[in-house]
């Protein structure tokens, strides 16, 4: 059944809505309260009073968050994806050396979308694999998966990016530890501003190792942005759910009526890995590549749902084009404040 | 990477606050908003909708549906609380001014191409409650007709004729507003 004028014009309706985030906090935060008293009103309240000043204490990390006065290397946040956010990110310091590799925790980044952790290695190194005993915990115990890094051989620098950071360390700030337990020594000659094609690298053998690295930072707020039209590419319909930007990162959601997840990450046979037949994109003010999830791979798709995220390098008009092989493309434009 | 939970993923009976949050609350947001009477109130009843299915989350229970409908009701019942609360002269109010839809599609056309959304929008929070909740579900949701049903306590071809009424009580609206 096809839908008429009137119904495409509800479905396709921009209106101003709830923050969804604030929302959620403001809901976590109020589902949490105790509903019922089962100890006398004064010993409750001053144990709540003390109970409170430790909870405090520890769990608000954010109190002791200084932003960075010393100025991270350009290079290092433009890596990160961190360019607009070059103010916002946390300088931290911490060392730690195991098995000869000494690891600084430089800074630290954390938005609704994504934790980033900046760090310098001597000599240079890369993450050997990223198992499960390398993780990025928490105050309160909880990991976080590592979903990317990326070690620059000639500078020693690594950034790694895990997932967001779950309630209430949006609201309260998070203490927390990136633990690495394998690095492979990389040494690479040559120079990229000469020639980049020139430069070589090569790894040693693993080595095997105990790296602890703490830092607490805030939560970097995201705002609610206009949610562009929809788009039609084939049997493919793509309604806009949400849009959110913070000083580092544009989050996109997109629903996806018509096809299914395999048909949307389908690859064409080329010989070799075969082409994606689904790619989106972020384009930066400038026309320049600013996706967070990958050059062009449809992102991780659950469902029917994408969640794109982009980097943001300040404010303008960024834009998402997508391309379907066989039904064409469509461009669509995001103002970011 | 970013997770984001697939319908299998919630109707395990392992659902968590954080998880249902973060999968609905930009439905909820939007729905809110369709059918709110102002940011304020669109704020209160998302938060009111999500609270009551936290704390009813462990009331949820895979066996009889997905907690997708599940949700929908409580969100649901929110709302209808929130109206009665807030709107119960206004509901009045409208039921005396019923409008017969009227069915002239080219009038609809033109009327359409000079709306602006918020002028739309401005239209659809002038219909009942019970309107408002139907098309929200349907077109600001993006729910089926079945799983509107659902929702509001209805089998899916009361629903669609439900819907199919509200929308005619939207288009003759917006046709009086041009005359």
């Amino acid at each position: 059944m096809t839908l008429d004028v009137l119904e495409q014009r509800l479905a396709d309706l921009t209106i101003d809505t709830p923050d969804p985030g604030r929302v959620t906090a403001r809901v976590m935060s109020r589902a949490a309260i105790r509903r019922r008293r089962s100890v006398p009103r004064t010993v409750a309240v001053g144990g709540g009073t003390i109970a409170l000043m430790l909870a405090v204490l520890y769990f608000v990390p954010a109190a002791d968050v200084v932003l960075a006065d010393t100025p991270i290397a350009g290079e290092l946040l433009r890596d990160a994806g961190l360019l607009g956010a070059g103010n916002r990110v946390t300088s931290v310091g911490a060392v730690s050396t195991s098995s000869g590799v000494r690891l600084q925790l430089i800074g630290a980044y954390a938005d609704s979308t994504r934790t980033v952790l900046l760090v310098h290695a001597e000599p240079a190194v890369r993450p050997s694999g990223l198992g499960p005993t390398d993780t990025v915990t928490d105050q309160f115990g909880r990991s976080y998966f590592i979903n990317r890094s990326m070690s620059n051989g000639l500078t020693g620098n690594i950034v790694f990016q895990a997932e967001p950071l779950a309630w209430p360390d949006a609201i309260t700030g998070a203490r927390i530890t990136l633990h690495l337990t394998g690095l492979v020594p990389v040494t690479c000659t040559g120079s990229p501003s000469v020639d980049p094609k020139a430069v070589k690298c090569g790894e040693g053998p693993p080595i095997a190792g105990s790296w602890t690295l703490p830092a607490t930072l805030g939560v970097d707020e995201s705002t609610t942005l206009a949610l562009p039209a929809p788009a039609q590419l084939g049997p493919a319909t793509f309604r806009f759910t949400s849009v959110r930007s913070s000083s580092a990162t544009i989050a996109i959601d997109i629903e996806v009526k018509g096809v299914t997840q395999e048909e949307l990450s389908r690859r064409v046979p080329d010989g070799k890995k075969g082409k994606e037949t689904f790619t989106i994109m972020v384009l930066g003010p400038n026309g320049e590549w600013a996706n967070g999830n990958g050059p062009g791979a449809p992102p991780n798709e659950q469902g029917v749902h994408l969640h794109v995220y982009g980097y943001r390098f300040g404010p303008g008009e960024y834009h998402i084009h997508a391309t379907y092989v066989g039904y064409g493309e469509f461009d669509r434009v995001i103002r970011v404040p | 990477m970013e997770v984001a939970l697939s319908p299998t993923e919630l109707d395990t009976g392992a659902l968590t606050a954080e998880e249902l949050c973060r999968r609905y609350a930009p439905s909820v947001c939007r729905f809110a908003a369709m059918i709110a009477g102002s940011s304020t109130d669109a704020d209160d009843l998302a938060q009111d909708a999500l609270l009551r299915a936290v704390r009813a989350i462990r009331s949820y229970d895979s066996s009889r549906g997905t907690a997708e409908a599940w949700l929908w009701r409580i969100v649901v019942n929110s709302a209808r609380d929130s109206a009665r609360r807030r709107d119960r002269a206004r509901d009045l109010f409208e039921r005396l001014a019923f409008v017969n839809p009227r069915e002239s599609e080219s009038v609809e056309d033109a009327v359409l191409a000079r709306l602006r959304d918020a002028d739309l929008h401005a239209h659809i929070r002038l219909l009942s409650h019970r309107d408002r909740m139907l098309l929200a579900l349907r077109y600001g949701t993006g729910l089926e007709t079945a799983e509107v049903g659902a929702a509001v306590g209805l089998n899916a071809d009361t629903a669609g004729k439900a819907i199919r009424r509200a929308l005619g009580r939207l288009r003759a609206r917006l046709e009086v507003s041009q005359k």
